[in-house]
């Protein structure tokens, strides 16, 4: 025991000349230790220093152990504590807490650790790796498979920096040996040790674009955990190092576990022989498994900058958003001509003016999502604390059993617990093995996606609706259909009433608006009508699927009256129309012409200008080319002339008969039936007595014009007395 | 004097009378009830202050020092829709909801962009211009990522604020074709006439459409484009009787479907939808009948439950013996799609439809048939359909007149 603890020390204090140390124990689970040494004083501050980084490096992966250091010089005592029990802790699966509180890394004057959001570092395991011990060493005693564990993290946590987010300024490895205890050089090999002096001998540090040199001049008064071996970036060009050098750069902390795997070859060796055989060769060890122990180690620290990639897009992504939405809160705000709402939102932040708001809306907004990101990375922690707990108990418990033991001399049965506890992580680590080989591929190719500015949508133009874009819609013409013209009824009316007033002949008379003899001239037109249309007649007949029963029952069943009212184009086509163009082409214009022309010319120029008022159509379709010109003017040659027919036709009617309602009834009738289908009666499967009921209809309409129209079956004919009074008669037409 | 064209087939212009009558008798049995229910047009200050409200209570939290977070119906949940035959699809008034927070790293950038187009549209109603969705995302492209989301979100604050995505001042791009019998003036003066060979493409603003004019018997909504130009082609139009097509390609937008329901709403003509025969054929015909989940918060603009499943019925392609070679066979997504939709609420209320579904359930090994594969058949298969709808409108008459179907 003795020979153990002074070598211990003996490597500790090197530069101290001598040292005489004697050790007490009160007690089993507090126990003392107090040395005596006789020591110049600088000597004794540089040992004490030494003890202290010691003992601040055993509660950081120890945190249940207290230290209580008090050193009494020349009757002056000074105490200081070393624990982190209440810290928060993480436990990394291998058995050991190590303290996530990132004052322990950070040395003091650096970092005001109140402004940070985060306290804390969040380390990545990497996977557990066999180390491969050289024969030399073997002969010097040391057996059995040793494992090395790297954990990454770092330090600070990163996510508060936006604009230095990418810096590593420094890296700090610290050694941990079996149970946890300190691996600890002497430091004059140091310099000239291959494995740690170059800084690229774990990690590839081109691949992160930064440049790592030793650095040897650490301070041991510094509060914090002293790093085993330092990297910092090198400070090649002078304009970069005021930024490269600048405080808040971050530092990788990288923890290096190095435990037995199986069997404990030295059973009859005690723990410190072997931590003390393990410092002197761990780094012939390291060498010697170079490229594994560099393989996983750079899989973790490429896993630790991923997540802090990550974060750091999180963290931008969340500040644009946050500006957005400032952004476009202000823009409402200022837009609006609501006072009102304005003033309130001034007062609900207590601004004085809109730049005032603005600012306190961001502050808040910042407020609001910062709290949030803290207790985002407090939460990830809490995640891993209770399965933490047991295994830190165990931790705790083996340390204390080792310490306890090696006092008492007896170290065998704990150790061989502590040992088969071991093994069975061990058997957990041969499985990760296999998914470990994976991982570098895995980072890298994780490594690639991050390059990408954090809020780049590149996909955005292959939008879904990007075919649709154009001209929504092509056509711009437009048809009406208008029935005839009612279009200035008032003024002709006032004009007919002005000039034509004749004592007896009132102007509604005049209009054909009359009793007197209304049966006859509301029937016998219309028959006239329907004999000219006989063979259009027998053809719809013919074509139609129902029998006259059915016919007749829809005919007269009110329903269907009732839906023909309420049918706009049917209300247009059989009562509107006729009604209108009969009112303003027979009712108004003949009882004007006919004085002017006399009757007989009158038949024939009123429909002129019913044909002329169709010609709108001509116009429309010139404007919209609907077709070719040709066949426009065609077919409006073709709708003049039969239009002028049969207002021909109408105005014979209504000047024989003197009543509107004849006229009224067959043009509506007409615009039922449509002009004849003679080419579909021609191809007619039953085409012989339907061309012989044409011929018949209008053989027998030619015989029963004359007739049927007789003015006597009418009564007094009121545009007839008109004339008689003005002094012709028209014998042919009123007779 | 106007004269009246006549079609070569009567007899079923009269039968589609019949079932006009029909259907606007049970329209004016269901009462006055459905003009109550629908979202109105809000007018200008009404959207700005709601949208000042909002902007408010989120200062309002910001004051209290608690993140703001925007409460939004939620629209992909069936548990928040109601069935009513009278409308479709419809949002219960007490749905569940989700919330957009400010201080979840997922949900942030969300909760920006919500904000972002309030801003916009705030500025779209005040300036009293219109954009369309298309605009919103190219004014931050990068931003926004994908058109999509800023689909989603107008639909959302549709929904948040109660009003029609017009009242928004937004308008879409529609991707809808009309042709036929249909003239009418556009908001602007325009006058259209779709009464020509090529297609018309459907207005933005359907609402600002006026002096709607036709002579057609009916309204044909065809799916697929394809069919569409076929069918136009075909001349469809001028030989069957003067009628209107219309196709949404594919799923509908909402400008098509607004339009068919402005044009049953002006003229109450009857309705048929030509779709395929496969679960996703009948999807879009109930969309276009019932409305979809998602825009369930406008439905009493947007369905038209008169509408009526034409074709192709599953059953069709045993009736008109449609090759074998044609068919493509069901797989299993439209498996999936197929019992989906037997779930849907509104299949309870349709047990013809079951059966049609049914019966292919029962041997998928049938298959579907898509109308691409067949057009060459199609002019002549149309009249069977007709022929179709004209036996069994009889039926289809009087289950109306009992509201069973």
């Amino acid at each position: 025991m003795q020979s153990v603890l002074p070598g211990f020390f003996a490597n500790l204090n090197w530069t101290s000349e001598e040292a005489s140390h004697s050790q007490d124990t009160s007690g089993l689970r507090p126990f003392q230790m107090i040395f005596e040494a006789d020591v110049k004083p600088r000597t004794l501050m540089t040992d004490s220093l030494v003890i202290k980084n010691f003992l601040r490096k055993v509660i950081t992966v120890l945190p249940k152990i207290r230290f209580n250091f008090s050193v009494k010089v020349n009757g002056i005592l000074s105490m200081e504590i070393f624990g982190a029990e209440k810290e928060p802790t993480l436990n990394l699966s291998n058995g050991i807490a190590l303290v996530v509180n990132c004052q322990h890394y950070l040395s003091t004057p650096k970092f005001d650790t109140t402004e940070l959001p985060c306290s804390r570092i969040h380390p990545v395991l990497g996977h557990p790796v066999m180390l491969f011990i050289p024969d030399d060493v073997v002969g010097m005693g040391l057996l059995g498979e040793l494992t090395l564990t790297p954990a990454v993290a770092l330090c600070p946590c990163p996510k508060v920096f936006s604009n230095q987010l990418n810096r590593i300024s420094s890296v700090s490895i610290f050694l941990y040996g079996p149970s946890g205890l300190p691996l600890i050089f002497p430091n004059s090999e140091q310099p000239t040790t291959p494995v740690f002096k170059d800084a690229s001998y774990f990690i590839d540090w081109k691949k992160h674009h930064l440049c790592m040199v030793p650095n040897w001049d650490l301070s041991l008064d510094r509060g914090s955990v002293l790093p085993d071996v330092s990297y910092q970036v090198e400070s090649s060009e002078g304009e970069d190092q005021s930024q490269d050098m600048g405080p808040q750069g971050q530092t990788v902390l990288l923890f290096l576990f190095v435990d037995f795997h199986r069997e404990f070859p030295g059973q009859k060796m005690e723990l410190w022989g072997v931590h003390t055989l393990l410092s002197t060769h761990l780094r012939a060890i390291l060498r010697e498994s170079h490229s594994v122990v560099q393989g996983c180690i750079q899989a973790a620290v490429d896993r630790a900058l991923e997540q802090h990639h990550q974060a750091v897009k999180a963290h931008q992504k969340l500040q644009a958003s946050l500006s957005v939405a400032v952004d476009s809160i202000m823009s409402i705000m200022t837009g609006s001509t609501n006072s009102t709402f304005r003033k309130t939102c001034l007062q609900t932040l207590q601004a004085a003016d809109t730049q005032e708001f603005g600012t306190k809306l961001h502050k808040s907004f910042h407020e609001v999502t910062q709290h949030r990101f803290v207790y985002h990375c407090s939460q990830a922690v809490k995640q891993l604390l209770p399965e933490k707990n047991e295994a830190e108990q165990n931790t705790d418990e083996a340390h204390e059993n080792s310490s306890l033991e090696l006092l008492a001399g007896t170290g065998e049965q704990t150790e061989n617990k502590r040992l088969k506890r071991g093994s069975q992580g061990m058997e957990e680590t041969r499985a990760f093995r296999s998914a470990g080989a994976l991982n570098p591929s895995e980072a890298a190719s994780r490594r690639a996606e991050p390059t990408a500015a954090p809020l780049t949508f590149s996909r955005s133009r292959t939008g879904s609706g990007s075919g649709l874009e154009g001209p929504s819609c092509s056509h711009k013409a437009a048809l009406h259909q208008c029935p005839g013209g009612v279009k200035s009824l008032a003024p002709l009316r006032a004009t007919l009433e002005g000039t034509y007033r004749h004592p007896g002949t009132s102007l509604l008379t005049l209009m054909g608006f009359r009793l007197e003899g209304i049966f006859p001239a509301a029937l016998l037109p219309l028959l006239l009508t329907m004999i000219l249309f006989l063979g259009p007649l027998m053809q719809l007949s013919m074509d139609c699927p129902c029998d006259l029963a059915d016919g007749l029952k829809v005919v007269l069943a009110p329903r269907s009256w009732a839906r023909c009212l309420t049918d706009m184009r049917w209300l247009r086509n059989q009562v509107i129309a006729p009604l209108t163009e009969e009112l303003v082409f027979r009712a108004c214009m003949l009882p004007m012409l006919a004085p002017c022309t006399g009757l007989g010319p009158a038949v024939f120029t009123c429909p002129l200008f019913f044909g002329v008022a169709h010609f709108h159509h001509i116009f429309e379709q010139l404007r919209f080319r609907q077709s070719s010109v040709g066949s426009i003017f065609l077919s409006a040659a073709f709708q003049f002339s039969y239009t002028a027919v049969f207002g021909a036709y109408t105005a014979f009617l209504f000047i024989r008969t003197g009543h509107l309602i004849g006229p009224v009834l067959c043009h509506s009738f007409c615009n039922y039936m449509g002009f004849p289908a003679v080419c579909a009666a021609l191809e007619h499967p039953q085409r012989r007595p339907l061309l012989a009921g044409y011929a018949l209809g209008v053989g027998l309409f030619l015989l029963l014009l004359q007739p049927l129209t007789d003015p006597k079956l009418y009564g007094s004919l009121p545009l007839c007395v008109l004339l008689e009074r003005a002094g012709d008669s028209e014998a042919p037409l009123c007779s | 004097m106007a004269f009246t064209p006549r079609g070569p087939e009567a007899s079923f212009f009269e039968v589609l009378d019949r079932h006009r009558a029909s259907l606007l008798a049970a329209l004016r049995r269901g009462g006055e009830e459905p003009a109550g229910g629908g979202m109105r047009l809000a007018s200008s200050s009404e959207v700005l202050s709601s949208i000042e409200k909002i902007i408010q209570d989120i200062v309002t939290s910001l004051a209290r020092n608690e993140a703001p977070a925007f409460t939004i119906d939620n629209r992909s949940s069936w548990e928040n829709i109601k069935f009513e035959d009278s409308v479709g699809l419809h949002m219960v008034s007490h749905c569940t909801t989700r919330k957009i927070k400010s201080d979840s790293p997922k949900s942030v950038k969300n909760f920006a962009l919500i904000l972002k187009i309030f801003s916009m549209i705030y500025k779209l109603v005040q300036s009293n211009t219109y954009a369309t969705k298309r605009d919103i995302y190219y004014t931050d492209s990068q931003l926004f990522g994908n058109q999509t989301v800023v689909d989603n979100i107008i639909n959302d604050i549709s929904c948040m604020l109660k009003v029609p995505r017009r009242s928004l001042h937004i308008l879409s791009t529609s991707k809808g074709l009309i042709a036929g019998d249909l003239k009418y003036l556009e908001e602007d003066g325009t006058k259209v006439n779709c009464t020509r060979a090529t297609a018309v493409a459907v207005p933005s603003n359907i609402q600002g459409i006026q002096n709607l004019i036709t002579d057609a018997k009916f309204l044909l909504i065809v799916e697929k484009d394809a069919t569409f130009q076929r069918l136009l082609d075909d001349n469809f139009c001028n030989k069957m009787s003067p009628c209107i097509m219309v196709t949404g390609k594919g799923v509908p937008d909402v400008n098509t479907r607004l339009l068919i329901k402005k044009l049953w709403d002006t003229f109450h003509i009857p309705v048929f939808t030509l779709v395929d025969a496969d679960p996703h054929g009948i999807e879009i015909m109930c969309i276009y009948k019932y409305g979809s989940m998602a825009m369930s918060f406008e439905a009493h603009n947007l369905t038209v439950p008169a509408i009526r499943w034409l074709g192709l019925l599953p059953s069709d392609i045993k009736r008109l013996n449609i090759p074998k070679g044609t068919l493509i066979p069901l797989t299993k997504r439209d498996q999936m799609k197929l019992d989906s939709i037997l779930k849907r609420p509104y299949i309870t209320c349709q047990p013809f439809w079951r059966k049609e579904m049914a019966a292919h359930q029962a041997s998928p090994s049938l298959g579907f048939s898509r109308q691409e594969h067949w057009s060459g058949y199609l002019h002549h298969i149309l009249k069977l359909f007709f022929l179709n709808f004209y036996i069994t409108s009889n039926c289809y008459v009087h289950c109306l007149a009992v509201n069973c179907c």
